[in-house]
């Protein structure tokens, strides 16, 4: 069976995480670039926090995607809860050293002054509000040892906030926020998109008012709209097999946009 | 799996629950305008009817003041001693009065009040064109005269009719009932030719010399048969002007019942020959005919 255009382009937005999908942004480029040369410095630990769904991970994949080629780059997109499988993930990782039973901070530190050889590694902790407030401590007496840099992104809540403040204010050198795309900035992100994979035909029925619409229900929010995105061109796909009257190729429905929306739970129908 | 059917309903009532707001402020607006709106016009009417009561007011008040005025200026208003006994039963009917007035007829009962000129008529049939204009003068002035002895009279009679001003305004609005009794009562003005009348216009007469005047009195005296006085008249007339027929005629009439008929045939022929009058002609064929004595 033939795949239909909407079908490829429902595709397009599935929830996932993959440094090929990253949309290059003016502003969220320009606050990409300040991330990697903020790297390059010598600094302890690097925080991108910013409201769910604003691109944290994205960025975070990108960034393991474009350091990985020229240093040692370590990425942990799912937190290690446990703090001696944290520390023995990180033995294994950075300093290659397998360690059977309990590993602590104290045990950690003394395998890191045996193995290591002056460079300086580079971890990437996503999702790092998860981490207790005693393992994080500990990040940070690792990252005093300027031996480990820790790039880690927080969800900007008052929680997470509170966990910036205690441990990582005084030795946080560097902090990005991720915002919500504007409605412009929406527009070029599904447009290009679209357009990545060749998606041209359902890239142009995006009229301003569409995305003005997609943007009042998402607020700018990345995986919401991906949401919404691919609910919007399931029914689009339901139409065409069922009932092709009633739509129209040549723009994007506010109705089915609205539908969508029900479907995926932005509007309380 | 997606149900588009029960997706499509849910955005249905979606749409309706979203329209429901705008719905009812757009309605809220409308009824508030509404309301707004007909407070404003019943103002605006009120104000109307109180401006156009005000006119009325106004009207009332200024029709008064004519009604006033005409009651004051009436010339010929004839307020008899008997106005007392008129002005008790007007103010004791005033307020029916009053009520039987329409508001709307005030420019109707509106009354417009002319001398009599009854005693011209009766003057125009017997004297010369000319007599007749001085005539009118000398009646017209006497007119103006007994305007002016009839308005103090009526303001004398009105100061001591010991009514109140208030109520002889009340009597302006009763006019009408005023002007029926006048109608009713009305009195024609006829000139009585007295010897008085007479002897006025002889003092005129010997004033100016007027030949229509001695030719007045001639004609006067002869009607009342005094043939002597007629003659005399007829005679100074013809010698201040021997041109007016009338004093020939007079002069010859005279001459007839004073037993001078010869003279008299004798003196028309001669005017007949010199004026050729017809009339003259006339009387000479009676008075030879013996019809005329």
């Amino acid at each position: 069976m033939k795949s239909s255009i909407f079908q490829n382009s429902r595709d397009i937005f599935l929830d996932t995480v993959n440094a090929k999908d990253y949309i290059q942004l003016d502003r969220v480029s320009t606050i990409y670039q300040s991330l990697k040369d903020s790297v390059k410095k010598p600094l302890k630990m690097i925080l991108l926090y910013g409201k769910p769904g604003t691109g944290k991970s994205m960025f975070l994949t990108k960034l393991y995607h474009d350091l990985s080629s020229t240093q040692t780059v370590h990425l942990y997109s799912t937190p290690i809860l446990d703090e001696s499988e944290f520390f023995k993930t990180l033995a294994q990782d950075l300093l290659d050293v397998k360690y059977s039973g309990e590993l602590n901070f104290t045990q950690f530190m003394k395998i890191m002054n045996e193995n290591s050889n002056g460079e300086i590694y580079l971890v990437l902790l996503d999702e790092a509000q998860l981490y207790s407030s005693a393992l994080m401590e500990k990040i940070r007496l690792l990252s005093d040892t300027r031996k480990v840099k820790f790039v880690i992104t927080l969800h900007k809540t008052e929680k997470e906030d509170l966990i910036a403040k205690e441990h990582f204010q005084t030795r946080i050198w560097e902090s990005v926020e991720l915002e919500n795309a504007s409605s412009a900035e929406l527009k070029i992100y599904i447009q290009k998109k679209l357009m990545k994979a060749n998606c041209f035909d359902t890239a142009n029925m995006f009229q301003n008012s569409s995305v003005d619409l997609i943007h009042k229900l998402t607020r700018g929010n990345y995986r919401d709209t991906n949401k919404l995105m691919y609910t919007l061109f399931n029914v689009y796909m339901w139409y065409e097999e069922s009932n092709p009257i009633k739509i129209n190729k040549s723009y994007i429905s506010n109705k089915i946009i609205e539908m969508s929306a029900i479907q995926t739970g932005l509007l309380n129908a | 799996m997606l149900n588009i059917y029960e997706l499509e309903t849910k955005w249905l009532k979606y749409k309706i629950k979203s329209y429901i707001p705008h719905a009812v402020i757009t309605l809220s607006i409308i009824v508030i305008a509404a309301i707004v709106l007909t407070k404003l016009n019943s103002n605006h009417d009120t104000s109307k009817t109180d401006t156009i009561e005000t006119d009325i007011l106004i009207e009332k008040v200024k029709h008064t003041e004519v009604l006033q005025k005409e009651i004051y200026t009436a010339p010929d208003i004839n307020i008899t001693s008997e106005k007392n006994i008129l002005l008790n039963d007007i103010k004791e009917k005033s307020l029916i009065v009053q009520e039987m007035i329409p508001k709307n007829n005030f420019i109707k009962d509106k009354i417009v009040l002319t001398p009599s000129l009854n005693f011209m008529k009766n003057m125009q049939g017997n004297t010369p064109p000319y007599y007749v204009d001085i005539d009118k003068e000398e009646a017209n002035s006497q007119d103006l005269k007994s305007e002016k002895q009839i308005r103090p009279k009526v303001f004398l009679e009105e100061s001591n009719s010991e009514v109140d001003m208030e109520e002889v305004k009340e009597e302006k609005i009763i006019v009408v009932p005023v002007q029926a009794v006048k109608k009713e009562d009305s009195i024609n003005i006829t000139r009585q030719n007295t010897q008085k009348d007479i002897s006025l216009v002889i003092k005129r007469f010997k004033k100016n010399n007027n030949p229509a005047l001695s030719l007045f009195v001639a004609k006067k005296y002869y009607d009342i048969g005094e043939y002597r006085q007629a003659y005399n008249y007829s005679l100074i007339t013809n010698q201040l002007n021997n041109n007016i027929e009338s004093s020939w005629i007079i002069f010859t009439k005279s001459l007839v019942k004073l037993n001078e008929k010869e003279m008299a045939i004798k003196t028309l022929q001669q005017y007949i020959e010199y004026s050729h009058s017809n009339q003259a002609k006339m009387l000479l064929d009676e008075i030879t005919a013996g019809k005329f004595k």
